[in-house]
């Protein structure tokens, strides 16, 4: 939300001194925008183009392994000197049918959560492949984990598990509520399997062939 | 107008060998060593190298426990005390007779500074006696420091306790382990003395229950802008001039003596049967705790009619530190007063860090804003902003916010551009058993007051 | 002399907005997502503002705070949080470890740009707090 407003604020700046803004801030200000826009269930006008920073196959069908490969590559940058980072994909290129923006944010919120509850030393796996007609995307961590009836929990907004209120890490903990609203509104279905003290692990899965691509 | 030149945002971690960070780690462990306010170690063997030291002198100063200090003056002022504490030990040691043989200083976290001398080098033919007057000695500079610092009397408050300890080295012990083992003990001797000290106080709280010599004395609340009153809050007093007049030593005392629901049980009786005539029709605030209101002999329907009759307008303060909504008992018993007709209020919010959830699911009448808050927020943007915060959600929930402790028409001023309704503190009267309700005088000619 | 800020943000979106406000206002911008790697560079190199996030994993912006406020050569820098809305624990916190100045998210550009402007002492209004 903030990144939103910021841009936001950026523009509205160019603006009122009667200058175009900066190319990279209306880009950014679109990203945002589309993704409060799926957030929200806005429906997308007919004809309008779909903002894709994230690399896509064709357009419309954007390609999990390149979306994902991009996205632990930065948490890669950002934590290595903490944790092991490992992508794993089966198949050169899996395109479906979402939003890649959508798409995008819902695996950086559960890569987040998985980093950040992933205490030093341990390790975050992603692993992506194709079973009869679906995707399947599963990210698994070595950190807290969730009990079963934490589980049931965590797709309600703004829940922390105890755990991860015990663990002292602060955290936003919208993420896996808002993520299975973003999953779901693209096709998409997740799942968790977790026993405590041993990790998560996060199933993120999408139906393959739809009809002609483009 | 161009940008200056931008960087890469992100530095890129390099792949190939993951950094480990030593200089990083070697800071993060310093910073576990050593402690910021005090400017002592945290390590209290640390200087001693490993050296068994034949004959160890250790004097423990212990900052008292009794009145749980911390919590009761907040962080910044405990910060000054350890200061003062720190800065007094060191000014006071090198006089001592033991200076020569002075080997560490050290602080143990929370409330005590150890000093460690090795007794064989003390300084041949120099007065001044024993380990334990030394103790003394110091524990005085310590007390008389701290008087000048913080002006207060509560500073008696706080039971300076110093203890000393003489520990002949064992050659069958790890040095370390011995050093460890006396401070532990040097601890345990503070304790022992400060129980000693607490038993008799829980025998004169017993007598003051049991003669119920409590007074009640009581504060106006009144309109930031106009001066107009809202109310009073009742305040609890022990006898004048006894050691346990004020509040914070009885509540003290009765916590360690387990009589807490006695003492609370004779404060509402006292605050009833003491009310003055100004208060009648205007709201009254009590405090109250959670365990008073859950408990049978409150809850007593007759109790609550009695109540009732004495004064019809009760508004219950909860202190925002022990506010506990995960029982749906508490839940039930906040529904049956209400229904009976009491008010809440939460009290000393924005100081503790239950953080605004408490807040939100009491759903107050009124939010008191802690004075610590109030104190000095003209110039200190960071808690006009918190208070801020608070009256946002006061707003959110329908509650109306109090700030306590004005004491100077700069605060009052701030608070009115806050928008901060209702006001408590010396600056609009005193408490007392016949409340006198002032006029503050206007911090901004401009604003006129009625 | 260019003011130089150094953001620390596990997000590198965040990083890279907070940039994108403060070069517009003549400011010389660096930032970095990994907290040791930010904190080697700031104690090589000390910038005129740090702008720390609370939440980070690894070493946490408390941390990262405490240790700058140790060292001679950073012990007077001038820290901005950026704390999440309603956690008033946060601002104490921030206070306690020795933040300059903290700022709640979301916040707007020109919040940023003041308080940035503020603490590197380019301000008009210095003597406002």
């Amino acid at each position: 939300m903030t990144v939103l407003r910021v841009y936001t604020d950026l523009v509205g700046e160019s603006a009122r001194r009667g200058e175009l803004p900066a190319a990279e801030h209306l880009a950014a200000l679109s990203r945002e925008l589309a993704l409060m826009e799926s957030l929200v269930g806005v429906p997308r006008p007919a004809g309008a183009a779909a903002p894709a920073p994230a690399p896509a196959a064709a357009a419309g069908r954007p390609d999990l392994v390149a979306i994902l490969s991009t996205l632990v590559e930065s948490y890669r940058a950002a934590h290595a000197s903490r944790i092991r980072l490992d992508f794993v994909a089966e198949e050169p290129e899996i395109p479906v049918s979402a939003e890649p923006v959508a798409l995008q944010r819902a695996f950086r919120n559960v890569l987040d959560n998985a980093v950040k509850y992933t205490p030093a030393g341990g390790q975050v796996r992603v692993r992506a492949s194709v079973v009869s007609q679906h995707a399947f995307v599963v990210i698994s961590d070595t950190g807290a984990g969730m009990s079963p009836d934490e589980q049931k929990l965590a797709f309600a907004p703004a829940w922390r598990s105890p755990s991860a209120v015990a663990s002292g890490i602060p955290g936003r903990g919208i993420g896996l509520g808002v993520t299975k609203e973003l999953l779901e509104q693209n096709g998409g279905k997740i799942s968790l399997l977790s026993e405590p003290g041993h990790g998560l692990e996060v199933t993120i899965m999408f139906p393959l062939g739809r009809e002609g691509r483009t | 107008m161009k940008p200056t030149q931008r960087r890469e945002p992100l530095r890129i971690v390099s792949r190939e060998a993951p950094v480990e960070a030593p200089e990083i780690e070697k800071l993060r462990l310093e910073s576990l060593l050593h402690d910021p306010v005090t400017g002592l170690t945290l390590h209290p063997f640390g200087d001693l190298k490993g050296e068994r030291v034949a004959n160890l002198g250790v004097i423990y100063v212990q900052l008292g426990r009794f009145a749980g200090v911390e919590s009761l003056y907040g962080w910044e002022l405990y910060d000054r005390i350890l200061r003062v504490t720190a800065a007094s030990l060191r000014e006071d040691v090198p006089a001592s007779p033991f200076a020569p043989g002075f080997l560490t200083m050290s602080f143990n976290g929370s409330d005590g500074v150890f000093v460690l001398f090795d007794l064989a080098r003390r300084a041949p033919g120099k007065k001044g006696g024993t380990l334990e007057s030394e103790a003394a000695r110091l524990r005085l500079g310590v007390i008389r420091r701290l008087k000048q610092a913080l002006g207060r009397s509560s500073v008696d408050l706080m039971h300076v306790h110093a203890t000393a300890l003489a520990v002949p080295d064992d050659p069958r012990v790890r040095p370390g382990r011995n050093v460890m083992r006396a401070l532990a003990e040097a601890s345990r001797l503070a304790d022992a003395r400060e129980s000693g000290e607490k038993k008799s106080f829980v025998e004169r709280l017993k007598a003051i229950l049991s003669g119920r010599k409590l007074r009640a004395v009581f504060q106006p609340i009144v309109a930031v802008k106009t001066g107009q009153v809202l109310g009073y809050e009742a305040l609890i007093r022990g006898p004048q001039d006894h050691e346990l007049e004020m509040p914070d030593d009885l509540f003290a005392v009765a916590r360690e003596g387990d009589l807490l629901l006695e003492l609370e049980s004779l404060c509402i009786e006292t605050v009833f049967s003491s009310l003055p005539r100004v208060a009648r029709g205007k709201r009254l605030f009590v405090n109250a705790s959670s365990r008073l209101l859950t408990h049978s002999v409150f809850l007593d329907d007759r109790n609550l009619a009695e109540m009732k009759r004495a004064h019809g307008d009760v508004v219950l303060e909860l202190s925002e530190k022990e506010v506990v909504f995960n029982y749906p008992a508490f839940r039930e018993v906040v529904a049956r007063l209400r229904a009976a007709g009491f008010g809440f209020a939460i009290d000393d919010a924005g100081s503790g860090y239950s953080g605004l959830e408490s807040i939100v699911q009491l759903r107050p009448e009124y939010v008191k804003v802690a004075h610590t808050l109030v104190s000095g927020l003209q110039a200190d943007r960071i808690k006009r902003e918190i208070i801020g915060s608070l009256a946002a959600l006061a707003r959110r929930i329908d509650a109306e916010l109090i700030a306590e402790g004005i004491e100077d028409p700069a605060e009052l001023a701030s608070l009115e551009d806050l928008g901060v309704p209702w006001g408590q503190g010396f600056l609009f009267g005193r408490p007392a058993a016949r409340p006198v309700v002032l006029r503050p005088p206007a911090a901004n000619p401009a604003r006129p007051r009625s | 002399m260019t003011p130089r800020v150094f953001v620390v943000d596990d997000d590198p979106a965040m990083v890279e907005a907070v940039m994108a406000v403060l070069v517009h206002d003549g400011f010389e911008v660096d930032g970095a997502s990994d907290a040791a790697e930010a904190l080697r560079i700031v104690l090589r190199n000390p910038p005129d503002l740090v702008v720390l996030d609370v939440n980070m994993p690894g070493l946490t912006g408390w941390e990262i705070c405490d240790i700058l406020r140790r060292q001679p050569r950073t012990a007077g820098l001038p820290v901005l949080f950026l704390t999440g809305r309603g956690e008033v624990a946060d601002r104490i916190t921030a206070m306690q470890v020795g933040g300059t100045d903290h700022l709640t998210k979301p916040f707007r550009a020109e919040d940023l740009r003041a308080r940035a402007r503020v603490l590197t002492g380019r301000s008009a209004t210095k003597g406002v707090r």
